[in-house]
């Protein structure tokens, strides 16, 4: 492993940031802060066994670096934070770049006016902007007036700043974002919000790259009519072209989209009621909405007495809205119901019964099926002994051969405490097994587990750990399909260090941990082995 | 719009005028209480009996914000007063002629507030204190580290299938339906088993209402349970979570998926860049499928595809003589199933791009011989007993040829 320049540089920014805490810290309350958190280590993956290209790890030594600083103060009449963050690692599996720019925030107010550089994050509305801009914004709360909330934000939606100076690794088509929200507080029980955000893709990558030029005009709402019952919703047009690769011919198209949500919460019952439509046109590049559903939900949960709670649902939900769907309409019923009990044994009083059904109808548009979902969980506590048991039916039925079915899970784990002096002692046991009978082929596929766990707690010397292990079986009947055997055994050690005392707060940990994968094929055996040392420092 | 308009306002008007004892479940409107109470933004109703608030999404001036309206029926208010300290001190707070009222502090790290609103008539009658009781504190945590400790728990609650623990980090508002999003786990439970998943943080943002953006570079492993086969996959992806309880719930994520690869769906939005991802089909297999991406120039306006060889044809107008399992003829415009054999069958698969596309969409759509043939769409295709995705992702030429097109296809 080479330790480059940059990683040196990220080590010695971390310890350069302490210092400075550590002069920041006599400062005045309120004056300045400054924190920083740091991670950094040293992983050793090793690979055998002729399979071995299917691991998901990356064979020898690599190392990871996170560096994060926080800081805040008051500048006149201004309060200001900021945040900043590098990763930087030689492993491609853990990121794409060795050394990135995770995040990078500043934000001023003066308690009317807040701006906000950097990653900013105006969650407007669902539909409207529900995510992440690399960018600015400003914001207008005049609180204890009637003046309206106003909010602006200008950026690009890019996942990563890598992305923003074009890297050729992470380089993405270029959203460029921008939007204005305006929102009244009318008494108290009443706000609505207008929204109008504008989505613009330049750039293509490849001549597949699709590009959007989007607009979105949002109202959302929300009203208070009486106490325990809220109503909100939120009505969004879009207006959008899209061009779906280099050289075709634009496309226009307009939608809408609309969601009302009631919610009566008051004991013993909360009931919601949530209606949806998104219509196929509509698409938001910057919100969150799956087109082409309408879509009505029921949920009341009922406390029938203090011990005793019923919860029932109903989702429906169906496509092809504008008819053009050439396969027709699907459509999806999913009522459910479940009940908790807290001690249905009156003589167990950390007995806990949790019994669940559900059903899933899905029917039109070439496919039909009808699943069902049943599902029995049981806690309690034996002396020191606590246990959880699950015991799951699932049955799975198409009209279309495309899944028949019936699959039964059980898992139960036992776990207790015991406390050697200073020493506490968790150790514990997972049992699981999971059976599928598919009708259509006529085989069987079954699976078996274990693990054993043993957590520990030494407070004396600050010392806190886990090592589990354990084996999943999979067993298969049909021919031409391997069966498979997984060994693991995990532990991880988690040590804050008195001598490290000075650093506020530190903890060094390892991870160890093995796998071996066994195939009926034998060359696609393999074993992993991973150590993990590091140190992770705040102050 | 209309129906929804229609809808809302006989729920809102009946609201109103029902028996309020139905409607708010127990609560009286003639009670003296709170009609509503928020902190920083956040209802009280929506927490549990402790609130931990993080310094990032404290306003720069660093206040926790307790906002709220007395309710007093026909009454006036009298008084409204806050107790931090479980009725040791109160505080009069001013309120508004229509009840409403705001009271901000500045919290101080590792100490817990007992917070409890006494609101008063002008009769001296007074609601019950406790029933507004919270423990409000401030987190030493970060908010990275928080975003990193929900992330572990989903993730480590995936690997162990463990379902319970895996929904209780999911909130109810989620964006592509929690009752969905609990189905589709539950079927990658049935048909993955270990699980391996890993990742870094790129990006985490707090941002308004309280809400959090994260961003992780993912790798994973999974073992499926009908094939028996393993199957690797590494990108990028995004999700957005709300506070809840000093608790993170998933709010929304996006493509490519985490959780729920048995109904594409539940991601609202695609990661730009994200790669993409594995999606189980309804037989509970991968649909991932290898997508082959393939480009041609033909002389003139017919012209076929094998996808098992991934080789064009110029079929020379001899179009039903064509070998391979799709004929294009773009001057019509039209994409046909190759007529041998005569179970062929192609259709549209709208909204679906051929990663995003499922067996299931497949076989839906293919009910037809032909089709219109336009850039940017994307067919499902049955031939003999297997099915097919297309994505035609350009076209151009006009009149008789020559004609370019690069495709997409991808084997069920």
């Amino acid at each position: 492993m080479k330790f480059s320049a940059t990683i040196t540089a990220m080590i010695c920014l971390a310890l350069s940031a302490q210092v400075y805490a550590q002069d920041a810290a006599p400062a005045p309350a309120g004056a300045s802060e400054f924190h920083a958190t740091n991670e950094f280590s040293v992983v050793s993956n090793e690979l055998n066994g002729p399979g071995k290209s299917a691991s998901s790890l990356t064979k020898g030594l690599n190392y990871l670096e996170v560096l994060n600083l926080y800081g805040s103060g008051v500048k006149g009449a201004w309060t200001y934070n900021y945040t900043a963050g590098g990763k930087a690692t030689d492993d491609l599996r853990n990121d794409s770049k060795k050394l990135s720019l995770t995040n990078i925030q500043g934000r001023a107010t003066d308690n009317v006016h807040t701006v906000t550089v950097g990653d900013v994050f105006e969650s407007f509305s669902q539909y409207a902007l529900a995510t992440s801009l690399k960018g600015a914004s400003y914001r207008f709360l005049k609180e204890g007036t009637k003046l309206p909330e106003v909010t602006g934000v200008f950026g690009w939606a890019y996942p990563r700043w890598d992305s923003v100076w074009k890297d050729p690794v992470t380089r993405t088509v270029n959203r460029q974002a921008a939007g204005l929200r305006v929102k009244e507080n009318f008494n108290g029980d009443l706000w609505a919000g207008l929204s109008a955000v504008s989505a613009k893709d330049t750039g293509r990558i490849t001549a597949t790259d699709a590009l959007y030029d989007a607009k979105n005009y949002t109202l959302d709402f929300s009203y208070l009519p009486m106490p325990g019952l809220t109503a909100a919703g939120e009505y969004s047009l879009s207006d959008s072209e899209l061009s779906p690769a280099a050289g075709t011919a634009k496309t226009s198209s307009k939608g809408s989209a609309a969601r009302l949500e009631l919610v009566g919460d008051a004991d013993p019952s909360r009931v919601s009621v949530e209606y949806e439509n998104v219509e196929p046109d509509f698409f938001s590049a910057l919100g969150s909405a799956s087109p082409d559903r309408r879509k009505v939900k029921a949920r009341w949960r009922y406390k029938y007495t203090k011990r005793v709670t019923f919860t029932s649902g109903l989702l429906w939900y169906r496509n092809n809205l504008d008819g053009d769907k050439t396969a027709g309409t699907t459509y999806n019923w999913k009522p459910e119901l479940s009940a908790a009990i807290k001690k249905p044994f009156s003589g167990r009083p950390y007995s806990f019964a949790d019994l669940s059904y559900k059903f899933d109808r899905k029917y039109g548009g070439g496919s039909s099926g009808a699943d069902h979902y049943l599902n029995a969980n049981y806690r309690d506590r034996f002396g020191g002994l606590d246990s959880d048991t699950n015991l799951g039916y699932t049955l799975y039925r198409t009209k279309t051969a495309v899944r028949d079915a019936k699959e039964v899970n059980f898992n139960t784990s036992l776990n207790s405490r015991h406390q050697v002096r200073s020493v506490v002692l968790k150790p514990s046991v997972n049992l699981g097994t999971w059976y599928s009978k598919d009708e259509l082929s006529d085989e069987t596929d079954k699976l078996y587990e274990y693990s054993l766990g043993l957590g520990f707690e030494a407070p004396d010397t600050n010392l806190t750990g886990d090592l589990r292990c354990g084996a999943n079986m999979l067993r298969k009947s049909a021919a031409g399909t391997d069966d498979s055997d997984k060994f693991f055994a995990a532990l991880n050690t988690y040590w804050r260090p008195k001598l490290l005392a000075k650093l506020n707060d530190s903890t060094v940990f390892l991870r160890a941990g093995f796998n071996d994968y066994s195939f009926s094929t034998t060359n696609r055996n393999f074993r992993e082995k991973s150590v993990t040392i590091g140190l992770n420092t705040s102050f | 719009m209309k129906k929804l308009l229609i809808i809302a306002a006989a729920i809102l008007i009946s609201a109103g005028t029902a028996d309020a004892k139905w409607w708010i479940f127990g609560k009286s409107g003639g009670e003296v209480g709170l009609k509503y109470l928020y902190v920083n933004k956040v209802s009280a109703d929506e927490t549990g009996p402790k609130i931990k608030v993080f310094k990032e999404t404290l306003g720069a001036d660093g206040l926790i914000k307790i906002t709220g309206k007395a309710s007093v029926g026909k009454s006036s208010v009298g008084s409204v007063r806050i107790s931090l300290d479980d009725k040791g001190t109160w505080t009069d707070v001013k309120f508004a002629e229509n009840g409403t009222f705001e009271h901000a502090f500045k919290p101080e790290q590792g100490k817990t507030y007992i917070m409890l609103v006494e609101v008063t008539d002008t009769a001296g009658k007074t609601n019950k204190p406790e029933e507004t009781r919270k423990e409000l504190s401030l987190s030493d945590e970060n908010i990275q580290a928080k975003v990193k400790e929900t992330l572990d728990i989903m993730f480590t609650a995936y690997s162990r299938e463990d379902l319970t623990r895996f929904l209780a980090n999911v909130g109810e508002n989620f964006a592509g339906d929690k009752a969905i999003l609990e189905r589709a786990v539950k079927r990658d439970f049935d048909a993955l088993s270990a699980i391996n998943l890993r990742y870094t943080l790129n990006n985490v943002a707090a941002g308004a209402q309280g809400r959090i953006f994260v961003s992780v570079t993912y790798n994973r492993m999974v073992l499926v349970n009908k094939t028996g086969t393993t199957s690797t996959d590494s990108g990028a992806t995004e999700f957005v979570f709300d506070m809840n309880e000093g608790q993170l719930a998933l709010y929304s994520m996006k493509q490519p998926l985490m959780f729920g690869l048995s109904d594409p769906e539940v991601g609202t939005g695609v990661v730009l860049g994200g790669g993409e991802g594995l999606v189980l089909d309804d037989s509970g297999d991968l649909s991932t499928g290898l997508v082959v991406t393939k480009s041609y120039t033909n002389p003139d306006q017919s012209f076929g595809y094998n996808i098992e060889t991934e080789t064009f044809e110029d079929c020379d107008a001899t179009a039903p003589n064509c070998g391979g399992h799709l004929l294009f003829m773009p001057g019509i415009p039209y994409i046909a199933a190759d007529d041998v054999p005569t179970s062929a069958f192609i259709g549209p698969i709208p909204g679906k791009t051929v990663s995003t596309a499922t067996q299931a969409d497949a076989q839906a759509a293919a009910v037809n011989q032909q089709t219109t043939l336009t850039a940017g769409s994307t067919y499902g295709l049955k031939y003999g007993a297997d099915y097919y995705a297309v994505e035609v992702t350009s076209l151009s030429g006009s009149g008789g040829g020559p004609y370019s097109i690069t495709i997409k296809t991808k084997a069920f």
